[in-house]
């Protein structure tokens, strides 16, 4: 059984009448946790519609030299399968009658001739390309499933409940990463796909990018070793678990996520892990509140491999009248929570300039940058100072760029919710 | 199963699982000795003084306020007059009165338990707020259509004909569902159809058109079968009339589509 461990960081004092507890968990895959004994498979989606061949067809070609790139990476013995998508969905490689391939030299050569002939026409139906890639998936119900959505439009021929179906129906069967080609995509869209399917959402600016990008997709893909880990929370009766958030590496609100296991006890899918990889959640929750000197369990989170329990790690409160105590806000927990307002500031200084409104642009965004900077989340801050100039960052004092092309703003929006783990910078 | 000091069988020794109550109330001591060591809690500072009267602490809280609302309880009370908890059996009325109004889950929610049991809380106490999408739906996935020749369907309709039942019928084969639109018909280079569900054999089916018929997605991810203006015409199931041509027929899953002379295809939801 792979070893995996859950360490807790909290402040378990709570004043009197107060029942809001907060911890950090950081969950940690062991070096155990190997790839060799796990069946794999991976899926490239590739967009194909008529978009694809502008700025003089260099999106397409640049599309089928990255999923040639990304074949080279496959391991041997993984499944695999190339599908094209527009408004149908076409499969690339290998043959409908055998709907998955097995990676080999031969193999994997005979998918990159097949890529090589690729064609752009027509338009986008991502919903119609994920229930297909689900359908092959389906095939090898054991393996680790993993996919790369490439697109470079928005999902404009078929209608948004054809793709909220589609999600239904794919979340939880694969894993998905997408990647937003050019500046012609939808982020919200795109990152309501990869957040529904457990994976990331990323911006690539140019064509040119694509093919490094995708080659260290499916290296990091081929790292995973074990499949289906979830973070099991219980809390007690009359409680209410106000969220579940993935912290780090980037923030995902897990919430909704949960599976009812009985009616204190939730299922909260994780994804697949590679050897070594550490993320952290913030989980809140809200008891009845004790009275001082009082002690209670304020969750129990249980880190689960299928049925089996692998780690734990207990969420405490302790009244107190103390007030040193109870003031102590934790490290981490204040460090995702400023994590947090930064994803927000950016969001809604976004919002506002898109909007025309400057006023609010600018002090959202210039919050945005005193908390980048305090932080030490030096890859937000590079990003926001192409968006303002920043007069001074610890008082947050920002003008907003007379001129931000849509790629930049993208950019940062793509990439507002990722995070620093708490010791960088400070 | 050992019980709490509020009196919940609890699955756990170090603290309750219905409530969270440490439960050796009179020893605090071994109480956390066993927090401690199922979890890495790091970052807490020693114990505040005052813990050794956790236990009274408890006791008094117990007396004075609903533990699962926090509502002062009137002296001598059976029932939190704020939420209705029970404080002699610690259970909450089945009706919802403090949790917040999540609707009701059609499928995947937890069941729902009036009148339960100690063990097993009422849906109203749930700490989670209702999850999202229908899990048991997200794992089913894909279609799936199996080719196969059938002896009875030839016997019933076309025995005496032109064509004559294979002597090796071709073994079932499986095809997975893969695009919006998949056609059946027979490969034909000079007419230039290459339908995924090919039934130009070996052994091959005759009786099948070129362009015979098609299987369409619908929204909801099932699919309709459409005659294509085929020859001799399609079945479906045990009806003895042919479909109309060009008019969607919706299939559930295990509906047998017949085609030609004998050939059976079979399209299930895996």
């Amino acid at each position: 059984m792979p070893s995996f461990t859950a360490q807790v960081f909290q402040n378990e004092y709570l004043p009197e009448r107060d029942g809001t507890v907060d911890a950090v968990v950081t969950v940690t895959a062991g070096e155990d946790v190997t790839p060799a004994a796990t069946e794999a498979v991976e899926i490239l989606i590739l967009d194909r519609s008529g978009s694809m061949n502008e700025e003089g067809g260099a999106k397409i070609r640049a599309a089928r030299e990255a999923a040639c790139a990304a074949i080279d990476q496959l391991r041997d013995d993984v499944w695999f399968a190339v599908l094209g998508g527009n408004t149908t969905t076409e499969l690339v490689y290998p043959d409908l009658s055998e709907g998955l391939a097995r990676s080999s030299r031969v193999t994997r050569e005979q998918a990159q001739r097949r890529i090589k002939r690729v064609q752009a026409e027509e338009g986008t139906a991502i919903g119609g390309w994920l229930l297909t890639a689900g359908g092959l998936f389906a095939q090898r119900p054991a393996a680790i499933h993993h996919a790369i959505l490439l697109t470079d439009g928005k999902n404009q021929h078929e209608s948004a409940q054809d793709l909220d179906a589609a999600l239904a129906r794919c979340a939880g069967v694969f894993q998905c990463d997408c990647r937003g080609l050019g500046a012609d995509w939808n982020v919200a869209e795109l990152r309501r796909i990869a957040s529904t399917l457990l994976g990331s959402v990323d911006i690539i600016p140019h064509p040119s990018q694509m093919e490094q990008e995708f080659r260290s997709l499916i290296e990091a893909a081929m790292q995973k070793g074990v499949a289906a880990v979830s973070l099991r929370l219980w809390a007690p009766q009359g409680s209410k678990v106000e969220f579940v958030k993935q912290v780090s590496p980037n923030i995902e609100d897990l919430t909704g996520k949960a599976v009812p296991v009985n009616a204190l006890t939730g299922d909260v899918p994780l994804g697949s892990w590679s050897a070594g990889e550490s993320r952290d959640y913030h989980v809140q929750v809200t008891i009845p509140p004790g009275n001082v000197g009082d002690e209670r369990l304020a969750a129990r989170v249980m880190l689960m491999l299928g049925d089996q329990q692998v780690s734990a790690g207990l969420v405490k409160a302790i009244w107190t009248d103390d007030e040193r105590l109870s003031t102590r806000i934790n490290r981490e927990v204040a460090h995702y929570t400023g994590q947090a307002e930064l994803a927000e500031a950016i969001a809604d200084g976004l919002a506002a300039h898109e909007a025309g409104d400057e006023r609010t642009a600018t002090v959202r965004l210039g919050r945005a940058v005193q908390l980048a900077h305090e932080s030490g989340n030096d890859d937000t801050v590079q990003l926001l100072r192409q968006v303002v100039d920043v007069d001074d960052a610890e008082s947050g004092t920002v003008r907003l760029k007379p001129n931000v092309d849509k790629l930049t703003a993208m950019t940062l929006d793509t990439r507002s919710t990722r995070t620093v783990r708490v010791n960088k910078g400070s | 199963m050992p019980a709490c000091p509020r009196g919940h069988a609890s699955e756990w020794t170090d603290f309750c699982s219905v409530c969270g109550v440490p439960m050796a109330e009179t020893a605090t001591g071994s109480a956390s000795g066993a927090a401690g060591a199922g979890a890495g809690t790091a970052g807490s500072p020693a114990p505040a003084g005052g813990q050794s009267t956790g236990g009274t602490a408890s006791a008094t809280a117990a007396d004075t306020l609903c533990p699962t609302c926090g509502y002062p309880r009137e002296p001598g009370g059976t029932f939190c007059e704020s939420c209705g908890y029970d404080f002699q059996t610690g259970q909450l009325p089945a009706a919802p009165t403090v949790a917040p109004a999540s609707g009701p889950d059609p499928a995947g929610g937890p069941p729902p338990a009036p009148a339960s049991s100690g063990d097993a809380p009422s849906p109203a106490t749930g700490a989670f707020p209702s999850p999202a999408g229908d899990a048991s739906a997200a794992s089913s996935g894909a279609w799936w259509a199996t080719v196969e020749a059938d002896r009875a369907y030839y016997d019933r309709f076309s025995a005496g004909g032109p064509v004559d039942y294979p002597d090796q019928p071709p073994s079932p084969q499986s095809i997975p569902l893969l695009s919006a639109t998949v056609s059946l018909g027979r490969r034909s280079r000079s007419r230039g159809t290459s339908p995924e569900i090919d039934l130009s054999g070996p052994p091959e089916d005759p009786a099948v058109s070129h362009a015979h018929a098609s299987l369409v997605r619908q929204p909801d991810g099932s699919f309709s079968l459409v005659d294509n203006g085929s020859t001799n015409g399609t079945r479906v199931n045990d009806e003895e009339d042919l479909i109309g041509v060009n008019v969607p027929r919706p299939l559930k899953s295990g509906d047998r589509i017949y085609l030609g002379a004998w050939s059976r295809v079979t399209i299930e939801l895996r």
